[in-house]
Formats: C-alpha cells, structure tokens, sequence
C-alpha cells in the first residue's frame, strides 16, 4: 500500500518534466484548418525545421481574433479579411499576411429539395430562404459564420425561422449536424473534403466569383503584450510566405484532392 | 448500425495496438488528473481535518459553503479562471492559459471541495474516543492528528478517489483552460467530444473505453481498501 | 519520611453540567499505592479520572505531579501526560492490528523500533494473550479487547496508571487477569495505580485506600455509612441525629443539614463497650456478616445500620454471628461532614 502510493507520488512528481522541453508558442485558428488536417501535416514540418512546437486551440475566427485581442495566443491562422483587418486597425495585430486561399461551398442532402446544385450563391440562397428548406449556420462568428452573413446580405436576406439552425459548434459538428437534419450549408473545402466520405451530403453551388476564402497569418502585437513570442511567431509567418511554405501549402491533398492554394496562384 | 460496429471495431484495434494517438490522449489525462488530485489530496485533506476537529467562528458557514461548491459547474470554474488567467487578467503574466498548467489549477479547484467535503465527513464520524485515546497515548497535537488521519484512512481514500472521478470525467475546464491542443492539452473528454464533433467515432469510442476501465479499475482498487479495513 | 506525593490537587473545581460541579479541595496520591475511588453513577468519577491525567481542564485549582505543577492540555504537561495513562470504561481499538495498537504509544514516544516485537510480545504475555499480534482489532471479543487495552497500557510502563470501572462489562477470565495485574503490578513496574469502581468489595479487596466520590465531592473511606440530619449545638460539642435514637457526635463548623460520613475501616467492633477517647459508643445487633478475602464485613443495627470492617483473624478470634449484640466505637474526628 505504502510502496504503491510512493510509485504514485514519484511517477506525479515526474510529469513537470515531461511537460517542458521545446520553445512553444500558441496558435488560434479557425477549426476548418484544424478539421482538414492541414495544420497536422505543416507544423510538424516547422517545429523539426525550426525547433518551435506551435500549440494549436482551434476556435472560430471570431473567437481566435478575440484570444489574440487578449494576448492569450502569439499567432493567428485566419480567414475573415474584413475582421483582421479591423483587428490589424485596433493595434493587436501586425504582419498580417494572406496566405493562401480555397473557395467555400453550399453543401446539401443529394436529393437537393430546393434545387441549387449549379447556381451561383446568392441565387442558391434565395431558394433555400424561399423554400424554408433547413440550413445550418455556424451561428459562432468563425470566418465561415461572417462569409455566410455576407452572403445573405448580398442576396438582400434576413434568414430566421425555424428551418434555420445556429449551431453555435466548429465546421466538423455543423456539418454532422446538416447530415443529420438534410440541411444545406456554408462549408470550406478543405474541411468538406475531409469529411466528404463521412457525410451523405454532396457539394451543389461552388461559386469561384463570391465564394472566395483567403487565409492569412498575423502575429500579436508585441506593444500591446510584451510577453507574447513575437519573434517565434514572425518566424513561422516568414516561413509559411516563403517558397518552401508555398510548396507545402500546394502538395497538401485531401482525399487526392489539392485542398489549399498559395497566394501567388490566385485565379490559376 | 454498420458504422457504430465498425468504429467499435476500429476502437478495439487502437486499444489493443496501443494507437499512439489515443495514447498521448490518455498520457495528458493521467498527467493532468493526477497532478491535481495530488493537489487537492495534500490541500484538501488538511483543510477538511482541520475544519472537522477544530471550533471556530464561521465553521457552519465554511461547510456549508464547501457543501455548496460540490455542485460548482466545471464551466463556471473554467470561465472564472479563464478570466484571471488570460493576459489581460489579473494573472495574465504568468502565461498559463491553454497550457496543462491551467488544466490543472482549473482541475484542482474542482476536486478540492470534494476532497474536502469528503475528508471533514470523514473526520467527523471517527469515534469520539479515537482523539481521547490518541491523547491518553500522549499524542502531541501532530501526532494526533496522523493517528486520526490513518484511522480514517478508508473515507479519506474515498475522498481522494471521489475527486479524481470528478475531474478525470470532466470536460468543461480541461476545454476551456486548456483549449484541446493536441498533444499537449487534448485529453480524453475533449478528444472525445471533438472527435466525434468530426464524425470520428473510431477514437471516440476507444477513449471513451479506456475512461470507463480507469474509472472502474479505480473503483475495484477503492473497494479493495475499504473491505480490508474493514476487517482490520 | 515525608515523601512527595506522585498526584496532588488543590482546590480543584470541574463546572461540567448544569449546576453540577466536582470539588475537590485537597488531595494527595501517595507513590506506589493503590488507589480505589467509589461512588454511584453520575458521581463524576470518569471526570475526576480526566482532570487527574491532564485531559480535561478544571475550571480551577491545580494539579500537581511529583511536586510540580502540571496544567492540562498545555504543551509543556505533555511529559508528565506521556506519564500516566487513562484506561476508559470503554476503550477504544484503532481499526487496526493488536501489534499497531499497542505499539502506538512507544511510537509517540519514539522508543526505537527494535525493541517493539520484544515488548510487545512481554505485554501480551501478561494478559494472556500471546500470539495475538497480528489479529485484526475488529475480530477480538470484547475480553480478549479490553485486555489488549490493557496491554498497551502495560507496554507504557506508566507511573500513574489510571483505570475507569474496569470491572464493568468483564468476564471472569478476564477479571481475573485484571485482579491479579492490579495486585502484581509493582513487580512488575514501579507505579500508583488509581481505580473507580462501584462494587466496594472489589475496591476494598484490592486497593490500600479508598475514597468516594458523592455529589461532586471527595471523601476517605467508602460511602457504607451515609446520614443525613441537621447540625444540633450542645456548649461547644455538636451532633448530628441521624435518627430518632440516634444522635452521632462530630466536629464540624457547618450548620443545617449536613451529610455525614464514618468509614467502615475507623470503626472499632468489640463484644463490650470499652472506655476510650472515642465520642461515639452504640451497642446494637448483627445482622449480616459478608465474608471476601482477608477482609470481613459487618452490618450493625444500631439504630441506623453500619457497615464495619475487620480483619478475618479478628472475626475468628471473636466467633462472632449473625444476632450478636456488639459495641460500636469511632471518634468523633472520624465522622467526615460534608
């Protein structure tokens, strides 16, 4: 008894250890970065390169951005332009850099009740409202939750009801959520590639005029938080901008499929 | 149903080839659980002994407020710790947010009002002659006291283990202080709710096995003690 | 030889019920005797035997050990506590092995671990007890309990050994074991030994003096020959009725109703009545004679009924029987008033 709860002690005792090591530093991303892979197949890449293991919370845009106004993180991975660059205006963050960019899409059930499969976006969207047919909002002020009230708003639409659903979650949950309630909704395609063969939904409107999706890189203001690691964090931003990041960002497939687009290619 | 078998399957596989993944998953788990659970033993115990043997003004208010706190939502801790910890809280410099550092605060203010609860019951229900014989004995207040708290070494065992139930299950702080890093900070209970967040039940199922075995495991062990002492 | 006594209270006062205080306002325990304190129920023996090994605190007056004063529950006592031991009525076991419990006390005072098997085993020994060291104190009957309680006093070696109603609740064996240590007890270490008891046979039969305890006070001599009556003056001279015959004189300052108190062992028994400084000269009748041990009791009817004490050679000597008219003779400085 005594021998058993002296290992316990020492084995407890021994976690401190463990838990140190590399320089790390704290990255707030968007769950559809998380969700695809992508940052599981890049930043092992960085920290072997660089000695920097980079800590990864995956939360909406929204809520990285506010984790970055606080200081709690040193980094940013995001894709809301208008948001970041409010942010960059406020003082809490500098270097942004836009990346990389893919397209997002309007999922729905096979069958497709309200018919948009080949319409552009607003056009799918006006039918969706007409019809009351369910969809899905992140509802949770990530990049896809502003993209999506953009788009509304072009259309001239005020979605509410109780065919639309706020889900509150990450891409990954609100896409289950859509798969089990035969709803569309607004998706990245990283994200919807990863799951595609997970989910009994099919993409129908992919709209490259609108539906846009530019990722971007920015580090915390070390002003405004002189204990962020502002020198880690430039030096994923210069490497993830340099040719060597640009070739990782294209070889990245997901199911075969190339999934993310360096900046310098945009509109190949 | 053809999914659900398959990923209880796939989960089979992972528990029995030690998936490396599932685990790191489970290593952060033990880790962070059982840093705090020693934490709130060597706080709590005390505490919970003390307030049992000692008269004070306010002790009604201290039991009942720790009687009160048993039923803390984990969330609510995790917000009012996430508040003090983040960098524009009051004890932002210290940089512990989404680190298990903060996990583990997070988690010993959950099982130390349990710890102590439990403890200062247990304390409270020893035989009243127990501390009179340690005194006739000639205990110093200290040795006293080690008499008593191996007297009621079954109760407090239960203590220590009813704790580490409560934070090894829990999942509001271990997200919200900890943030699910992988690797780093995902533990059982947030990889479980985001692996199947992303459709992957596979993971979620072996993890969720492997909390259920601790769970019982530790429950077998706690059994063990108790009928043995109470046979002693 | 003057020897300073091993216990000694001065005006010790215990307020612990309502309105019912113990007081006690001098009192010596002389070393290496034996000690038996009687008296009924709720008499507050328990708690004289707690103020006297320093676990309770008196509301006032003081305790000394060997001369010096000891206070109760201050840290400085804790030597002279580590000194004396305290056996409950009704003991308590840790839930633990016999060896751990009798070894506890040595551990608290770090008598090196070697020498526990050793002592252990000697103090089980004397209780009859041997091989019992790894037995698990739940599984004991209650005389094999109480006679380890026993034991993990023995093992101590007190200097002080204080025992609440042993006698209570006990079986023969065990009795028997208990009479015998009690007796033996200075071979095999030096020590005072203070009992209470209710059975006043028992406390005659085994310990050199006997006090009891009656609503809260302390008096010599057990409490067979307890009056009541008022305070009567005559001149200088004052008596006490104890009944319409009977009139006992005492000396005393205090008025009204007083009880009176003649231990059995200061009453001298004779056939004829006898010219001596003694006051108090009653012939009467026996009614009983109780035979135990070497001592033998005699109730008197003399008006009232007295209990008297006498040696078994005395009562052989006299052929004394039930129906005997006897003289009665005790001095007045006998008669305890309170």
């Amino acid at each position: 008894m005594r021998l058993l709860l002296a290992v316990w002690i020492l084995w407890v005792g021994l976690f401190p250890l463990s838990l140190s090591g590399a320089e790390r530093i704290k990255m707030a991303t968007t769950t559809s970065l998380d969700n695809s892979g992508f940052l599981d197949y890049l930043l092992p890449k960085f920290a072997k390169e660089y000695g920097i293991k980079i800590d990864v919370i995956a939360v909406g845009t929204g809520k990285a951005l506010k984790l970055g106004e606080n200081g709690d993180v040193d980094l940013l991975f995001v894709h809301a332009p208008k948001a970041e660059a409010e942010f960059v205006r406020k003082g809490f963050g500098v270097q942004r850099t836009t990346v990389m960019y893919n397209y997002f899409l309007i999922v729905g059930p096979p069958r497709d009740p309200a018919q948009i499969k080949g319409k552009n976006a607003i056009e799918s969207l006006r039918r969706i409202y007409r019809g009351q047919y369910t969809f899905v909002s992140r509802g949770d002020e990530s990049g896809t939750h502003k993209k999506e009230k953009e788009l509304w708003k072009m259309a001239g639409l005020k979605p509410g009801g109780s065919w639309y659903l706020e889900a509150g979650q990450g891409m990954a949950a609100t896409l289950q959520i859509a798969d089990e309630k035969r709803g569309y909704t607004l998706v990245d395609t990283s994200t919807f590639l990863a799951l595609q063969n997970k989910l009994d939904l099919v993409a129908l409107s992919q709209d490259k005029e609108r539906l846009l999706n530019l990722y971007s890189v920015m580090a915390v203001n070390p002003k405004k938080y002189p204990r962020v690691k502002y020198g880690a964090a430039m030096k994923f931003i210069e490497w993830i901008s340099s040719r060597r990041g640009k070739v990782l960002i294209r070889e990245f497939t997901t199911q075969g499929k190339r999934t993310f687009f360096p900046i310098d290619t945009l509109h190949p | 149903m053809n999914y659900l078998f398959a990923g209880l399957q796939e989960a089979l596989r992972m528990i029995f080839h030690l998936d490396r993944e599932m685990l790191s998953i489970v290593m952060v788990s033990l880790k962070v659980s059982s840093l705090s659970i020693l934490l709130a033993t060597l706080t709590g115990i005390p505490f919970g002994f003390f307030v049992a043997i000692k008269h004070f003004p306010g002790k009604r208010i201290v039991v009942v407020l720790l009687h009160t706190l048993l039923s803390l939502p984990t969330v609510v801790v995790g917000l009012l710790l996430y508040s003090f910890l983040s960098r524009r809280g009051p004890l932002g410099n210290l940089g512990l947010l989404y680190t298990p550092w903060a996990m583990v605060l997070g988690q010993w203010v959950l099982s130390f009002p349990i710890v102590s609860c439990l403890s200062l019951n247990a304390t409270q229900s020893l035989d009243a002659r127990a501390k009179k014989t340690a005194m006739i004995l000639g205990a110093t207040h200290l040795q006293s006291a080690s008499l008593l708290l191996f007297e009621a070494r079954a109760g407090l065992a239960a203590a220590v283990i009813a704790g580490f139930g409560r934070v090894f299950g829990e999942i509001g702080v271990s997200m919200m202080l900890g943030g699910n890093i992988r690797a780093y900070t995902r533990n059982i209970t947030t990889a479980i709710a985001l692996e199947t967040g992303k459709g992957e039940f596979a993971l979620g199922i072996a993890l969720g096995l492997v909390l259920l075995s601790i769970s019982f495991l530790l429950n077998i062990i706690f059994y063990y003690l108790r009928n043995k002492n109470i046979s002693a | 030889m003057q020897k300073v006594p091993v216990l000694k209270v001065k005006n010790l006062v215990k307020e612990y019920r309502e309105g019912f205080k113990l007081e006690i306002p001098d009192v010596e325990f002389a070393e290496g005797k034996i000690y038996a304190i009687t008296g009924p129920n709720g008499a507050g023996k328990t708690t004289l035997l707690n103020l006297l090994s320093l676990l309770e605190k008196p509301t006032r007056g003081e305790i000394f050990f060997r001369g010096r004063k000891a206070p109760a529950s201050s840290p400085e006592s804790i030597h002279i506590r580590r000194k004396m031991h305290l056996v409950m009525e009704n003991p308590y076991l840790f839930h633990t092995t016999v060896y751990r419990n009798i070894t506890a006390g040595l551990k608290i005072r770090n008598v090196e671990k070697n020498r526990f098997s050793k002592l252990v085993k000697e103090a089980l020994h004397r209780v009859s007890l041997e091989g019992f060291e790894a037995r698990p104190a739940s599984t004991l009957s209650r005389g094999e309990m109480q006679r380890v309680v026993l034991a993990r006093a023995l093992v101590l070696q007190p200097e002080v050994l204080f025992l609440d109603e042993p006698f209570v609740n006990i079986d023969r064996r065990t009795r028997e074991i208990l009479e015998e240590l009690i007796r033996g007890i200075k071979s095999l270490f030096p020590t005072t030994v203070i009992f209470t008891t209710h059975d006043l046979k028992c406390a005659y039969h085994l310990s050199d003096k006997v006090y009891s305890l009656l609503e809260g006070r302390l008096v010599s001599g057990s409490l067979e020959n307890l009056f009541t009556g008022e305070v009567e003056k005559k001149g200088q001279d004052r008596f006490v009725k104890i009944s319409p015959s009977l009139k006992i004189s005492v000396v005393t300052l205090k008025e009204g109703k007083v009880h009176i108190c003649i231990p059995p062992e200061d009453i001298v028994l004779s056939q004829e009545a006898f010219h001596s400084s003694a006051r108090n000269s009653f012939r009467g009748i026996i009614k009983n004679i109780y035979l135990s041990g070497e001592v033998v009791k005699v109730s008197v009817e003399v008006g009232a009924e007295f209990t008297v004490l006498i040696t078994r050679a005395s009562y052989q000597n006299m052929h004394l029987a039930v129906g005997d008219s006897v003289c009665i003779t005790f001095k007045s400085t006998a008669v305890q008033v309170f």
